[in-house]
């Protein structure tokens, strides 16, 4: 295969006999599906839609974009894709950091595992190999540990991919930590690992840029990209929000528009949310602003807490996982945050699962549900709480099998936040009407990353529209979930659409990789990329009526200014989006998948 | 232009509340003020915003958000948005959100 950007290289690990064979890419699916997630739906998607999440079946993949590890702005990124344990929809979920980078400077596109290892196993990855090796001696330990351990045995220098105890217990919400604090954290993918007795991965490489296939075509593209990030009022290095006050600058916005959930969605708005929020920790407790493979923007912002119960040095407390300790559980507590945050990442659970489910429990107490108590913002028994899901201890076993289950079991399923199994991000849909259309139709259950919305509806990017309006956002969605798609499997940040628009993106792959695009082509992948998603779902039995929202957010009005007296407008969102997709309620017709050519 | 006793409470955050000295700043305002007036009469008190509050042309740059009740004024009519009495401006940095 003659195309830039990509090393035509990826291994099949077979863990239960310990083969693993080493293929070249199919040029026809990178075409069609780039990399990182887009190659990765496929990978999942031929592995066949009924498969347990948990047998040995599954498969789980480790992939990057052409993009990845290049000169290119941001591209850092490494996509984990596999049938969700928690959704039991096709789920991908993605990190920074320096692993994405390393595994395609260790001369791979991706790691492709499947069956189940007879005891622990860690791969270790490097110069075009994978070796596996016994990490008995790991199993029972958590994510900053192994790592340490790990890195002690195989140099500083590497990049260690692991699970915490949670994956190994099978918490269906457990996620994949990278280089301590960056973690691929949705959908439960390290629930996955944990059912393969695959504890870790250790990649080690030097730094090997790849060449693009046109130099002077990639030294304008690289130009006008980097022109565009410096020049952005979010992304702008040391003077945009997210660069100076981290994913959490995001926190007094939302709660002043009436869109911050609290309480577990009861409210809209949380009265102490300063407490909670980028602006006040930067003043406070920020030490420093660590980044990832070429990126000048340095969104993530490391903490030291105060001396005491909740002392903790840790990176970073972004905006979803200090909702979700904070607003949604009714605690102002800041220290308590990134304490939280950093149990969550050294056992590897999703702090968004995570918030909600305790929030879902502080209401169930409320309601005198369940017999244990459990009061609002009480710090002390969230932390109780954690150790005990992650154990799967008493309560937690119930706890870990999700927010959906749980509630069931509690005997009042509308109190999970949740769409399809997976619990809410931090955006009420009933004062950002954008997000209620996009968790409800996200691939991977309830997400703001599959179509950010807010980007518009906040920030005013690509224009301004105002949160309250439902009128358009099918439209708007449609557009971002196709874009995004293609940032996760290019293998470069999200946050690059802030500044980058498809010229952007199409200059920098045609550069990179060889192959002539402009914007409409590559939306055109992003769209493909989407529906083949959707087409798996629907195979795996999501089809009409499954995109929907807790009632809550339809039924119960904001109590907040100005989102006062809304609600979440779903069916004429979804009715707008349907037709602007070509589904049929929410399943892809016969003729839009061979107009894709999917099929 | 008529002068009453009209209060409106400006709210700032972030490096402005650091700026500024303090987060609520009570601005009296004329009968039918709109943003704008609201910028203005918050720079004559606190002289240190001017830089960052308002451009070499007297607008509000792109880098600001501005609310009136939590209405983005870009969701409204800008900076010739009104202001009523009791109104609260909240004045934020640029922001987004996300975890993988």
């Amino acid at each position: 295969m003659d195309l830039g950007g990509y090393v035509d290289h990826v291994a099949r690990i077979d863990l239960t006999t310990g083969d693993i064979k080493y293929e070249g890419l199919n040029e026809e699916n990178v075409r069609k599906y780039i990399g990182g997630r887009g190659l990765g739906v496929k990978y999942v998607f031929d592995n066949g839609p009924k498969v347990d999440p948990l047998s040995p079946d599954n498969i789980i993949c480790f992939l990057v974009g052409p993009l990845t590890g290049t000169d290119v702005s941001m591209s850092g990124r490494m996509a984990v894709v596999t049938k969700s344990p928690l959704t039991g929809t096709v789920t991908d979920s993605h990190h920074g950091g320096w692993s994405g980078a390393r595994l395609k400077w260790a001369g791979f596109d991706g790691l492709i595992f499947k069956g189940k290892a007879e005891q622990p196993t860690y791969a270790y990855i490097e110069a075009g190999k994978v070796e596996l090796k016994d990490a008995s001696d790991l199993w029972g330990k958590g994510a900053h540990e192994t790592i340490k351990i790990l890195q002690k045995r195989h140099g500083k220098d590497v990049s260690v991919v692991t699970l915490g105890q949670a994956g190994e217990n099978l918490v269906r919400y457990a996620c994949w930590m990278n280089e301590n604090d960056r973690a691929s954290g949705r959908g439960g993918t390290g629930a996955v690992g944990g059912s393969k007795n695959l504890k870790a991965l250790v990649i080690k490489a030097a730094k090997k840029l790849p060449k693009p296939k046109d130099r002077e075509a990639f030294k304008q593209a690289h130009k006008d990209a980097l022109k565009a990030i410096n020049e952005n009022d979010t992304l702008a290095p040391r003077k945009g929000g997210l660069s100076v006050y981290g994913t959490n600058s995001l926190m007094m916005a939302a709660n002043t528009i009436g869109a911050l959930p609290a309480k577990n969605a009861q409210f809209t708005s949380f009265e102490n949310a300063f407490n909670i929020s980028g602006h006040h920790i930067k003043e406070t407790i920020l030490v420093g602003d660590p980044t990832c493979h070429a990126c000048p923007v340095a969104c993530k912002k490391e903490v030291e807490t105060e001396p005491g119960k909740f002392h903790v040095r840790m990176e970073s407390v972004e905006y979803e996982s200090a909702w979700a300790f904070g607003a949604q559980c009714d605690n102002d507590n800041r220290d308590s945050i990134p304490f939280l945050i950093d149990l969550c990442n050294d056992y590897g659970i999703d702090t968004i699962d995570m918030g909600n489910v305790l929030a879902m429990t502080m209401e169930a107490s409320e309601k005198e549900l369940i017999r244990e108590r459990v009061g609002w913002g009480d710090v002390d028994k969230m932390v109780e709480l954690v150790h005990k899901i992650a154990k799967r201890e008493g309560i937690g076993d119930i706890l870990a099998n999700g927010i959906e289950p749980a509630a069931k079991a509690f005997g009042d399923p509308s109190i999970a936040m949740s769409v399809k199994g997976q619990a809410i991000p931090a955006y009420d849909p009933r004062g950002m009407k954008g997000m209620g259309v996009g968790y409800a139709t996200s691939n991977r259950g309830a997400c703001h990353l599959r179509g950010y919305t807010p980007a518009s509806e906040v920030v005013g990017v690509p224009e301004k529209t105002d949160p309250l309006a439902w009128k358009g956002k099918g439209k708007l969605l449609k557009l971002f979930q196709d874009f995004q798609a293609l940032s996760d499997s290019l293998g470069v940040c999200k946050f690059s659409t802030f500044a980058e628009n498809p010229d952007h993106y199409a200059a920098q792959y045609a550069a990179v990789v060889g192959v002539p695009m402009d914007a409409n082509a590559i939306l055109t992948i992003g769209e493909r990329i989407y529906n083949l998603e959707r087409h798996y779902n629907n195979l795996a039995g999501f089809g009409e009526g499954s995109d929907t929202l807790p009632a809550r957010f339809l039924n119960e009005p904001s109590q907040s200014e100005p989102s006062q007296g809304h609600i979440c407008e779903l069916d004429q969102m979804l009715e707008e989006y349907y037709a602007e997709r070509g589904w049929v309620k929410g399943v892809v017709p016969e003729k839009k998948l061979k107009a894709l050519q999917i099929i | 232009m008529k002068l009453t006793s009209n209060v409106t409470v400006v709210r700032l955050h972030a490096s402005l509340r650091e700026l500024a000295g303090q987060r609520d700043i009570e601005v009296t305002l004329p009968d039918g003020a709109i943003v704008r007036d609201v910028l203005n009469r918050l720079v004559e008190l606190r002289p240190v915003l001017a830089d960052r509050l308002l451009d070499e042309d007297g607008n509000i740059p792109p880098c600001i958000n501005v609310f009136v009740n939590g209405r983005d004024i870009r969701d409204l009519s800008g900076p010739d948005s009104p202001v009523m009495p009791d109104d609260e401006l909240t004045i934020l940095p640029p922001a987004a959100g996300g975890r993988a």
